[in-house]
């Protein structure tokens, strides 16, 4: 049995993070009803990467989930949504507070309909506070959550995460707040809204950034690779690439200088000998130190010598070396995509790994509106569908 | 009222990652019972300090409580399967097979409550070549491909600042643990779940993969600028940096009008999006030039006023001085035993009803080691008995 199997869903997004919100759930059991414009469809049906025309992203994010048309733009299309709304557990959006009024259809509109739903909403800044109408964008959420600040070299420019940081974090805080939600809902009966924000979710990640200003004053900004709090915590460059290595107790340290870089002088070294020291001294005086030794011998040398006498350590791979190392097969960290057209395809499996209750990570995400028949007419009892279909209301 | 009230948590978790998940637990009302040796979560060495206590634990621990315990004994063993037989969920995050070793594994938690729900984070996962190596947040982010994606294209490989390989496997955690107690909820069955930290970044590369699975491509780092839109970067301005996305060709006449660049409209290396894209190297040293004079809230003015989305980049001081932050209650600030006041950051799930609360501070090293003894009917005799023995 699948752990959400019976919990319905109307999806309303059309950005990353609620897809990624809704593709968790449908992963899962539940039955996800996207919600489309006729004609056009989801946003994510026309982006990259794009094969035969079509959009292996929209493959990937719209797995196991339902596709019905309807326009929102018009009254008969809002009529029929609302009869829909009636019937589910879960309404997630990601238009923003102002159109949902607009159309009727916030929290407070669709409460009367379904006291008992879940509206998820997913946006850059919330839908309070004094940003909530601002123009937003990844990396102006980036900007004012600090993680752009703490990403960079010292002394050189913010820079932005190079995956889709924030929408991911995002989608799991919507996700976890939906179940808590759903959790709640079973407990009373109650439905609630549940806000989370890009700017938010990013800002939830800056580790003891905050800690650290509130107590000492101290503004911790982008120091390149390294740690602040333990020493050497970094990235070298060697003969023939990158190497990330992780000295974070004493013992590790003096096995690295005994082992790793053969200078087993630095372990008794006045100033070098405690993390404290080291961090102190680090990346003008310490640094180079060790980088001069390092950039003698080759990443996978500097890696196996770390890891044999058990220090953290992995050579900065590219996507493809990644995807094709061999422990990734080994774990099934990636599946299959069920495409026809697009072919096979490995994509990244969601990384839940639930004994009884596994998630299903390849089936098929859907065509536009091939769900609308079905779910229309056994949820909102029309018996007009082709006269709808006419009028392109569906 | 909180969601999970009534829901008890056995948390073996340390340092950041195992932690981030069950913060969430405690912050919506499940009753956290954090395990500690006798020398306490490894993140009680870490800096900041102030009065020689760690702010880091502070910042990942609110709502939670503390027990001591010496899981090697004997008596130790027999107080976390009588904890468990009472609980709902087990959290942990040590290097695979360690709580196993102990004899405190699923199987053996499972004989004594067989609902529980065992939920443990590692770095690589049970199987595979990288199985037995520990992981930490910078060499999962060298492996998984993301230090090699962040950065600009002419400089070395990035770690995103934050420790991202923690919490984000914390929050895919966190999900599957909420998964799992939803079923039990319907079925009365518990079950294990397992998230990798290498499993869980490759999540994020979903889109990077993608391109190199179907088209061979390789996506490496590109700096701050944007695939689809042009210009979208990070400038450099009178009082630090400041990012803009200007989208389409209506936001780019308006931009170029605002800051007299109106030759740049009939520019053709610059007059549509996709020229805008291929010479944007060029694009960004002009708009540079033209925005150097002005501080960053000056630009957010007129550029938000046009509707082009843009942000002053914000450090942590300037952060907590944000008002939107701080009406959305993402800065909290807490009376802490060890550290004092304190500002941390607050719960992005923003639940309508049944927000979550955030009172009470983290606890000081087995500071309720003693109550929670007591509840489970221990005496007084024996709970000092045990602390003589460092058992508790």
């Amino acid at each position: 049995m699948r752990p959400l199997k019976g919990v319905k869903v109307l999806d309303l997004t059309d950005n990353l993070a609620g897809n990624l919100t809704t593709m968790y759930l449908a992963n899962f059991g539940a039955e996800v009803v996207k919600v489309e414009q006729p004609i056009i469809g989801d946003k994510s049906r026309i982006w990259e990467p794009i094969k035969h025309n079509k959009s292996v992203y929209h493959a990937y994010l719209n797995r196991g989930k339902k596709s019905v048309t309807l326009d929102l733009e018009r009254p008969e299309g809002l009529e029929i949504l609302k009869k829909l709304i009636e019937k589910y557990d879960v309404i997630c959006e990601s238009f923003g507070d102002e159109i949902m009024i607009k159309k009727g259809l916030d929290y407070s509109q669709i409460q009367k309909i379904n006291p008992k739903i879940v509206y998820a909403s997913q946006s850059y800044f919330g839908h309070t506070g004094p940003y909530k109408s601002r123009p937003g964008s990844s990396c102006s959420a980036q900007a004012i959550g600090v993680t752009m600040d703490m990403t960079g070299v010292d002394g050189g420019p913010p820079i932005k995460a190079g995956p889709a940081m924030g929408e991911h974090y995002a989608a799991g805080y919507l996700a976890s707040g939906i179940m808590l939600a759903l959790i709640h809902k079973k407990a009373t009966d109650e439905g609630q809204k549940v806000d989370v924000a890009l700017l938010d979710s990013l800002f939830s990640t800056i580790e003891a950034a905050s800690a650290a200003y509130s107590m000492l004053g101290e503004v911790q900004t982008r120091k390149g690779n390294f740690d602040p709090a333990c020493a050497p915590y970094d990235t070298f460059e060697t003969k023939d690439g990158y190497v990330a290595i992780g000295v974070a107790n004493e013992l590790q340290w003096q096995n690295f200088c005994k082992h790793v870089i053969e200078k087993p002088e630095l372990i008794e070294h006045p100033v070098y000998y405690c993390n404290e020291g080291r961090c102190k001294d680090y990346l003008y005086n310490l640094r180079p130190i060790l980088a001069d030794d390092i950039i003698k011998y080759s990443k996978y040398d500097i890696e196996k010598k770390c890891r044999e006498v058990g220090i953290p350590s992995g050579e900065v791979l590219d996507i493809p070396s990644i995807i094709e190392h061999p422990h990734v097969s080994e774990n099934d960290f990636l599946t299959e995509l069920c495409d026809e057209e697009l072919g096979d395809l490995r994509i990244p499996k969601l990384p839940i790994d639930l004994s009884e209750t596994p998630g299903i990570f390849n089936e098929c995400a859907p065509s536009l509106g091939q769900h609308t028949d079905d779910v229309l007419k056994q949820e909102a009892l029309l018996d007009n569908i082709e006269d709808l279909k006419l009028k392109k209301i569906v | 009222m909180n969601i999970l009230k009534g829901v008890k948590v056995i948390d073996f978790t340390h340092a950041y990652a195992g932690p981030f998940t069950t913060i969430n637990l405690a912050d919506f009302g499940a009753e956290v019972i954090k395990i500690e040796r006798h020398s306490g979560d490894v993140s009680r060495g870490w800096a900041p300090f102030k009065n020689d206590y760690s702010g880091y634990y502070c910042s990942f621990n609110r709502n939670k409580k503390s027990m001591t315990l010496d899981i090697t004994t004997e008596e130790g063993k027999e107080i976390i399967f009588n904890l468990v037989k009472e609980a709902d969920i087990v959290c942990s995050n040590f290097k695979a097979g360690t709580l196993e070793k102990y004899g405190i594994g699923y199987e053996a938690m499972k004989e004594i409550k067989p609902d529980i729900i065992y939920a443990s984070i590692s770095g690589f996962g049970d199987k595979g070549v990288l199985s037995s190596f520990a992981a930490y947040d910078n060499v999962i982010q060298a492996l998984s491909g993301i230090m090699d994606v962040t950065g600009f294209k002419d400089g070395m490989p990035t770690k995103i600042g934050p420790a991202i390989g923690d919490s984000y496997t914390g929050l895919m955690l966190l999900i599957g643990i909420l998964v799992a107690y939803y079923h039990k909820l319907e079925t009365g069955k518990g079950q294990k779940v397992d998230v990798t930290m290498l499993g869980s970044l490759l999540n994020m590369l979903d889109n990077s993969i993608l391109e190199y699975t179907g088209f061979g491509k390789k996506v490496t780092r590109k700096g701050n600028t944007n695939l689809h839109y042009a210009p979208s970067d990070v400038y450099k301005v009178k009082d630090g940096y400041l990012t803009l996305a200007v989208k389409n060709d209506k936001e780019w006449k308006s931009f170029c009008k605002a800051y007299d660049m109106n030759e740049l409209i009939n520019d053709k290396r610059f007059s549509s999006n996709l020229s805008r894209i291929e010479h944007n190297d060029e694009l960004t040293e002009i708009i540079e030039s033209k925005l150097a004079d002005y501080t960053r809230s000056e630009l957010e003015s007129v550029l938000l006023h046009l509707n082009i989305a843009c942000a002053g980049v914000k450090s942590i001081d300037e952060a907590f001085e944000d008002e939107h932050l701080n009406a959305r209650d993402m800065i909290v600030e807490l009376d802490d035993p060890g550290a004092g006041m304190i500002k941390l950051v607050g719960n992005p799930m923003k639940l309508s009803k049944t927000p979550p609360v955030l009172e009470k501070a983290s606890p000081l090293l087995g500071q309720h080691t003693e109550e929670i003894l007591k509840e489970m009917g221990y005496k007084q005799e024996t709970i000092d008995a045990y602390k003589s023995k460092k058992i508790v």
